[in-house]
């Protein structure tokens, strides 16, 4: 075809375009890389260099200025979709936005809920002196509980620092701090010498529970859980307190929690008995409220520890606590 | 510890529970059981019972008396008759403690004893609690320590050298073989029972071959003792010897004890394998255990439970518990504590007792009532986690790393060792995020075109007196995009309210270096000390007025030496009045242009709050930016 020919078609074209679509069609049809105007200088190739250059000077400038039409035209058309048919099964693009970890979400809830009881949020060294992480917890040197835990659950570091056992020495570090009446939550990572398995880690987080004041019973530790799991799994709960003993706590109790899965009536969540082993806790021994520096004939109170991993597990079902330090997107991007 | 439904049983006239249901009973006030299994004739109930508790309740007896105290039952002690009686003082023994680790030591002997197997049922009923039959003497011993938690030992009374024995430390490096067969080296920490020249057994825990009772036996020594119980304990767990014994012997157990089993172990003996008893018991006990008083205030009763407990129920829950009231008040109550019960020693262990036995189901849940004082914030947690935040919104996901790294992911920075590491890949606390970070990228480009990931997390750094822990901010993007990253990261500082730049790789803020980025083969990976975030954080924000004259935008091109920070030169640009910001366009280097210059191009937007700008100031004001920048960093402007 003739440029001058194919300048006057184009030309017409443009003034006739009505809608987006319409413009679409045209700048493929002649602007794109097959488009016809790229097509003339194939036919100009056997013209002298002299008069290649003059027309294909010319083709450009047209080009460029047909592009600008374009892009004006477009802008004006842009939101103008009446006269477009648009597929409205299209299928959706995957968007996608970032992911926090599992631990962190359900740590931010366990936090939301105690802060909102008036509990304060506070953490810990990882690093311990074995004095907190025991002696201060009424575990002395040469104690059942102490062997227990040190000989092969605890790693030692230099003298006598050790990666805390759980989250229990923070309790007379804060007691010493922040003095009574008390109220605080800590939670965070903590680290035992274990064989690992599909419950079972090396490193794994606890939150520990102090509430200290002058009136403060086992009865009011029942409401203060009671209510936490109850806002935590968003159900009806019951609790029932169990004979236990922790060194640091006097009486002790062992806390079972109505099986959320089936309701108490016995599933294989719960093994049938419609119970599920959820944390350990009790009343501080007076002993740890002296060593952290406070009364213990004034002020009472009790604690309590439970394991932030056994929450998400159970919260989303998931049955390898390995892999929340797997670092693996398809696990964590489902969160 | 294994219990037999029907031992139990024997201690009572009444007809315990149902198995399950006493299982359920025993479990909300005493004990978990942890299983109940059917065994012949038999109920096997596999009880775990607390550590604190194992000296008085690691037997049948003990078992027996949380039923009868639980259920308000009354138990039946059977007295142990001897039948016959050997002649007095015909056998010589001596006995001498020189380690005072061993609280008592009493003794009986039983001479003309046929050794050989034991009653049928006494077989059974050792196999159904876990323990096999060797011989009635040793079957006896084992009998008694199920049933009353003393354990006791049987020695061959001519295989004891000089008929002495002494309790002592052992030598260093002392030899003894044990009944198992097993030699052990002792040392000086390890308390013996001896003769006048060897080892006869390690004291609480096991027995040694060279006084064995065997079928040629004929008179024998019953050794039962008390020892303390954290020599006991720590001796076990070095020599890695744990046994029923010494399970026992380490939770406090009754040093009164000892008289009963001999009595009951010599009347046993004497059924099952005839023998003269020995009238007299030989009995050294250096200091008496009495028991102790315990004084309580009754309000805290209720003050620690949460529940009114009438005075009665409590004092029938201690009658059934065998702690006597010795006196009482209005306000207090003074009580004498049995002996068996060691680990009741304060005021609170009592109110623990009268709690669990009455039933933990019977307190109220009750939220507290206290002082309406809201929590407070932890500015560190909360700056932390808004971090989180922004980070997600930039599409990156969160990681959690191990606290621990191999050697090889320490690639030469000081890392503090860890004694016992589970393995070597663990070895050391982490110096740095950044391996992990490039191994979790690795992996995961395996799966996925893109990786974008983030850690919040703790490094330790070793320093003399102590290590340190800090806060550090980690992560990385498999994406080559420099620029990219860099507006991420300036996007994330801006967000928390913090003015910071980027030098080079190296994140400034306010002149002090924040953060680093690493450029990789295939990846870029960046670390930022939360500590320098949470010092220039700023949550106040102040409102811009936002300005109703129009904008005027120039553009300026030139050259500058390529080592000048282009951020200084924005900084400059950014002191003249009316200009309200500053963009780069386009960086570039070349052929075109001297080696050692770099071209920048930038919009300048002018804007004023009083009035539009006309052309002349604009330009005006242009001059002077050039003018400076000419001065100051060598622009050579470009037309």
């Amino acid at each position: 075809m003739d440029f001058e020919e194919l300048r006057k078609t184009i030309e017409k074209e443009l003034k006739e375009i009505k809608n987006s679509k319409e413009l679409r069609d045209f700048s493929k049809k002649y602007l794109g890389k097959k488009g016809e105007i790229r097509k003339i200088f194939e036919e100009i190739k056997d013209l002298t260099l002299e008069e290649k250059k003059v027309i294909g000077q010319e083709i450009n400038s047209f080009i460029k200025d047909i592009d600008v039409k374009v892009e004006e035209l477009g802008k004006v058309l842009k939101e103008d979709f009446s006269q477009e048919k648009i597929d409205i099964n299209v299928p959706p693009k995957s968007i996608e936005i970032g992911h926090l970890h599992p631990i962190t979400q359900v740590r931010r809830e366990i936090e939301n809920i105690f802060q909102l009881m008036g509990f304060s949020v506070v953490e810990g060294p990882e690093v311990e002196d074995t004095w907190h992480n025991f002696d201060s917890l009424n575990i002395p040197e040469g104690h059942p509980a102490r062997d227990a835990l040190s000989l092969g659950k605890t790693f030692y570091l230099r003298k006598n620092l050790v990666l805390r056992s759980h989250t229990s020495p923070a309790q007379t570090r804060y007691m010493k701090k922040m003095g009574a009446p008390l109220r605080i939550v800590i939670p965070g990572r903590v680290y035992r010498y274990e064989r690992t398995d599909a419950s079972h880690e090396t490193n794994f987080y606890q939150i520990e529970g102090l509430m200290l004041d002058e009136n403060i019973s086992v009865a009011n530790l029942k409401g203060v859980l009671e209510r936490f799991l109850q806002e935590f799994f968003k159900k009806k709960v019951e609790i029932r307190l169990r004979p236990s003993y922790f060194p640091f706590t006097e009486p002790s109790f062992e806390i079972d929690m109505s099986c959320t899965v089936c309701s108490g009536e016995g599933c294989p969540a719960c093994k049938k008995t419609g119970w599920v082993e959820i944390l350990g806790a009790g009343m501080v021994h007076p002993n740890v409220i002296e060593n952290g520096g406070l009364d213990s004939e004034k002020w009472k109170g009790f604690a309590f520890g439970m394991s932030i991993d056994r929450l998400t597990m159970m919260k989303y079902k998931i049955n390898d606590i390995r892999w929340f330090h797997s670092g693996n997107l398809k696990f964590l991007k489902q969160f | 510890m294994i219990v037999s439904y029907s031992w139990l049983n024997s201690f009572f006239k009444k007809p315990l529970p149902q198995p399950e249901k006493l299982a359920e009973v025993l479990t909300m006030h005493s004990f978990e059981v942890e299983s109940v299994e059917r065994l012949k004739n038999d109920w096997i109930f596999n009880v775990d019972v607390l550590p604190d508790r194992a000296g008085d309740s690691l037997s049948h007896i003990g078992i027996a008396r949380e039923c009868a105290a639980v259920l308000n039952l009354k138990m039946i002690y059977s007295e142990s008759k001897i039948k016959q009686f050997g002649e007095k003082n015909k056998y010589k023994l001596n006995i001498e403690i020189k380690d005072k680790n061993c609280k008592r030591y009493s003794a009986r002997i039983i001479s003309n004893v046929v050794v050989g197997p034991s009653p049928k049922w006494v077989q059974d009923k050792l196999n159904n609690c876990g323990i096999n039959s060797i011989n009635n003497i040793v079957d006896a011993t084992n009998y008694v320590m199920l049933e009353l938690g003393q354990p006791l030992h049987a020695f061959d009374y001519d295989k004891i050298g000089g008929h002495k024995i002494t309790i002592r430390h052992a030598k260093p490096n002392e030899n003894i073989m044990l009944l198992s067969g097993n030699e052990c080296v002792l040392d000086k920490k390890v308390m013996v029972i001896a003769d006048d020249k060897k080892a006869l057994a390690i004291a609480g825990i096991k027995g040694g071959k060279d006084a064995e009772v065997d079928l040629e036996t004929k008179i024998i020594v019953i050794e039962s003792a008390n020892f303390d119980s954290k020599t006991i304990g720590q001796t076990a767990r070095r020599l890695n010897l744990r046994t029923d014994a010494s399970a026992r012997f380490e939770n406090h157990l009754d040093p009164n004890l000892t008289e009963k089993a001999l009595d009951k172990v010599c009347s046993l003996i004497n059924d099952w394998a005839k023998g003269e008893v020995s009238p007299e018991i030989i009995d050294v006990y250096p200091e008496k255990v009495k028991p102790i008083k315990i004084k309580l205030d009754l309000s805290l009763f209720n003050k620690v439970l949460g529940i009114n407990i009438p005075l009665n129920d409590i004092v029938s829950i201690l009658n059934r518990l065998e702690i006597k009231v010795v006196s009482k008040n209005n306000t207090n109550i003074l009580l004498e504590i049995p002996t068996f019960r060691q680990d009741l020693v304060i005021p609170e262990n009592i109110i623990e007792e009268i709690g669990r036995i009455n039933g933990y189901d019977k307190i109220p849940s009750q939220l507290p009532c206290s002082f309406l004082s809201p929590a407070e914030r932890n500015n560190e947690l909360f700056l932390i986690n808004k971090i989180r935040d922004i980070f997600k919104e930039l599409n990156y996901s969160e990681v959690y790393n191990y606290s621990f790294v191999s050697e090889k992911e320490v690639k030469g920075l000081k890392a503090e060792p860890i004694n016992n590491p589970v393995s070597s890949f663990f070895k050391y606390l982490r110096p740095s995020l950044i391996p992990q970070i490039t191994n979790n990228i690795n992996e995961n480009l395996k799966f996925f075109n893109q990786v974008k990931i983030f850690e919040i997390g703790k490094v330790f750094v070793p320093e003399d007196k102590k290590i340190q822990e800090k806060i550090i901010i980690g992560g990385g993007v498999s994406l080559m995009d420099l620029a990219k990253l860099k507006g991420e990261l300036l996007c994330l500082l801006n967000n928390l309210g913090i003015k910071a730049s980027f030098k080079g790789l190296e994140l400034k803020i306010n002149g002090d270096k924040a953060g680093q980025i690493i450029l990789m083969k295939n990846m870029i990976c960046f670390e930022i000390e939360f500590n320098l975030l949470m010092k220039n954080k700023k949550e106040d924000r102040e409102y811009e007025k936002i300005s109703y004259h129009p904008e005027a935008i120039r553009d300026i091109s030139g050259l500058i030496n390529e080592e000048i920070d282009i951020e200084d030169i924005k900084d400059e640009i950014k002191t003249k009045e009316l200009v309200k910001s500053v963009e780069v366009f386009d960086v570039y280097k070349g052929n075109s242009i001297a080696k050692e210059l770099k071209s920048i191009s930038m919009h300048i937007i002018f804007q004023s709050e009083e009035r539009t700008l006309d052309s002349e100031i604009i330009d005006k004001t242009l001059k002077e930016i050039i003018k400076s920048l000419t001065e100051k960093f060598n622009w050579q402007e470009r037309k």
